[in-house]
């Protein structure tokens, strides 16, 4: 019975129907045929919902919205260019910085692709790089979002898989400055193998009025990260008082105008809805794989196969990464992480140290190559051929896989930083 | 009749957005309290943790609805892009019918519940979850609404705000 709902949400999924309802009508299905009230549903989804710790989703989408409001990408990304522009391939290492801090304040990396991407890949053709080489390392780096706080994939996983969100955020600062280290070294080495000529010299004076410029925005992700390293906020407060600082840097800026936030609020709630309901209605389907005991037949399954913490990790994030291919990070997170978490815990794998690389790993999916679905979408907006981003992406795909890896075998890069400063 | 449906539909996603405007101000305003109050009075406000998580699930439904208007919920779009096979149109259109019909079912059974299923009260509050509850049919409906309407709405052609919107949604 457990396989044909499977199979049913899978099909439903491949005839394009919504991903809230592909999880849905099995789900009603398996209450009809047990003969269970199908006000379950109504309650299930209240029970998901009911809960505060998601209440910084919608800040953190807000926040992220409000920005591009003011204008922010363009600051970051001209202190971005004086800091780094004049290194070789200088353009690839504005990118992975600009990605770096803005990842880190939007929240998201849907602001990011879309705010990054379409100046990049302008700015690329402006100075004779490849296109495909700007979008490749666009994509490559909205990676960094779900790992460098505050990551909404983040929230989500905590909020499924019973895991502090606090813990999570600073178990992902120090491997996401290790994932833009591996990128910006990768940049290096592809731009002296196709010899990109050096553009302009650095400028203490051109860094300051940009540092300037951009002062004020950079505060953000200081509050928000700061607030909750220092125990100051809860992750939803951090959210909150990022907005309000939003705000006023608005009134301050005098670029807001009373339209434009009407917008902007309506649309965040529109994508709060649409991220919400998915996870609104994946609570009914826990309920129900719960009650299958679809964790234990899992369990079962992958332990037959490998008993050693890092082979059960590998395993499971090659799970992971193949759903990523095809689908959006939270539905993953909903679906994959209450079966895998009982797996993990018995495997003696820290939650923690297996959270930040399943976050890692769903948007890992959404670049690789050929299926990877994000691929499509940034060679869609850069108006290039599939073909030519994808054979751009493959080494940075390489590299960021190599730093996965590591940091599997390596579990203190991400737990010892929650641990030293929140206790064990 | 078509333009009639067409513009009291309009009409429905306006009051959407200004509902879901209002929640979203009001949720601010909610959380900033819970922050302000504990820090600077140094006691915490019993009220704020409930409204907010009452809040939530109005601006989730509703906003929800909206989401459906612009057609933004995540689909899975390479499978029918790419292949082709006998009765493809006949089976896209089943799968339309179905997401109507689970909306529909979610709807009135959110709708039972909460017209007899709930007898609590929100403790801080004090009034009745049915409050909270009524979120859930009314943005199902809705959805549901929405959803059917895509037949017969005009088809508003801009590849260039579809792409990035494909963009976004990928990367959520």
């Amino acid at each position: 019975m457990i396989w044909g709902f499977i199979a049913t949400m899978l099909v439903l999924i491949l005839l394009r129907a919504p991903i809230a309802v592909a999880l849905g009508v099995p789900a009603l299905g398996w209450l009809f045929l047990n003969d269970i009230s199908l006000g379950i549903s109504t309650q299930r989804m209240y029970g998901m919902l009911n809960n505060s710790v998601l209440l910084a989703v919608p800040m953190f989408l807000l926040a992220g919205r409000l920005m591009n409001l003011l204008g922010v990408t363009e600051r970051i990304f001209d202190f971005a260019m004086a800091l780094v522009g004049h290194i070789r391939g200088g353009l690839g290492h504005v990118v992975v910085v600009t990605s770096m801090i803005f990842s880190a304040m939007s929240g998201s990396a849907a602001a990011d692709s879309v705010g990054v991407g379409t100046i990049t890949v302008k700015a690329a053709r402006s100075r004779g790089y490849d296109p495909e080489f700007a979008a490749a390392i666009t994509l490559a780096a909205s990676t960094l979002a779900p790992v460098i706080p505050p990551s909404i994939i983040m929230i989500i996983y905590g909020a499924t898989a019973n895991v502090s969100i606090g813990r999570m955020f600073i178990g992902g600062v120090v491997p996401g400055l290790i994932f833009a280290a591996i990128l910006l070294v990768a940049v290096s080495i592809i731009a002296r193998r196709r010899q990109y000529s050096l553009a302009g010299n650095f400028s203490w004076k051109r860094l300051w009025e940009t540092f300037c410029n951009a002062f004020l925005v950079l505060m953000t992700p200081v509050i928000i990260i700061g607030g909750i390293f220092f125990g100051v906020f809860t992750p939803t407060e951090a959210a909150t008082a990022a907005v309000l600082y939003v705000l006023l840097l608005g009134i301050w800026y005098r670029t807001l105008t009373w339209k434009a936030v009407y917008r902007e609020f309506v649309t965040t709630g529109s994508t709060v809805g649409v991220l919400m309901l998915v996870v609104a209605i994946s609570g009914l389907d826990a309920w129900i794989f719960t009650r299958e005991q679809l964790p234990l037949l899992f369990m079962d399954g992958v332990s037959g196969l490998v008993s050693e913490p890092w082979a059960v990790a590998l395993v499971l994030l090659a799970v992971v990464l193949i759903l990523g291919m095809f689908m959006d990070a939270t539905p993953i997170i909903l679906m994959v992480a209450p079966v895998m978490m009982p797996m993990v815990n018995a495997a003696g794998l820290d939650p923690i140290h297996f959270g930040v690389l399943f976050c890692m790993t769903c948007v890992l999916g959404l670049i690789t190559p050929p299926v990877g679905i994000a691929l499509y979408g940034v060679a869609m907006v850069s108006k290039l051929p599939m073909e030519r981003v994808f054979w751009a992406t493959i080494p940075f795909f390489i590299a960021l896989v190599a730093g996965l890896i590591v940091i599997v075998f390596v579990p203190s890069i991400v737990t010892f930083a929650p641990n030293a400063l929140m206790g064990n | 009749m078509k333009k009639t449906i067409l513009s009291i539909e309009s009409a429905l996603v306006r009051i959407e957005g200004a509902v879901v405007f209002a929640v979203l101000v009001m949720l601010l305003i909610t959380l900033a309290l819970q922050v302000i109050s504990r820090f600077l009075f140094e006691f915490p406000i019993a009220w704020t943790e409930e409204l907010a998580r009452a809040l939530q699930m109005w601006l989730v439904f509703v906003g929800a609805a909206i989401g459906m208007h612009r057609a933004e919920h995540f689909v899975v779009e390479l499978f029918m892009q790419r292949c082709h096979f006998p009765g493809k149109a006949i089976i896209a259109r089943g799968v339309d019918v179905l997401v109507v019909a689970f909306f529909c079912i979610l709807a009135w059974n959110a709708a039972q519940v909460t017209l007899h299923g709930s007898s609590q009260t929100m403790p801080a509050l004090g009034v009745s979850v049915a409050w909270a509850y009524l979120a859930i049919p009314l943005g199902c409906a809705l959805m549901a609404l929405h959803f059917a309407m895509a037949w017969i709405r005009p088809i508003d052609d801009s590849p260039d705000q579809g792409a990035v919107e494909i963009v976004k949604g990928v990367a959520e």
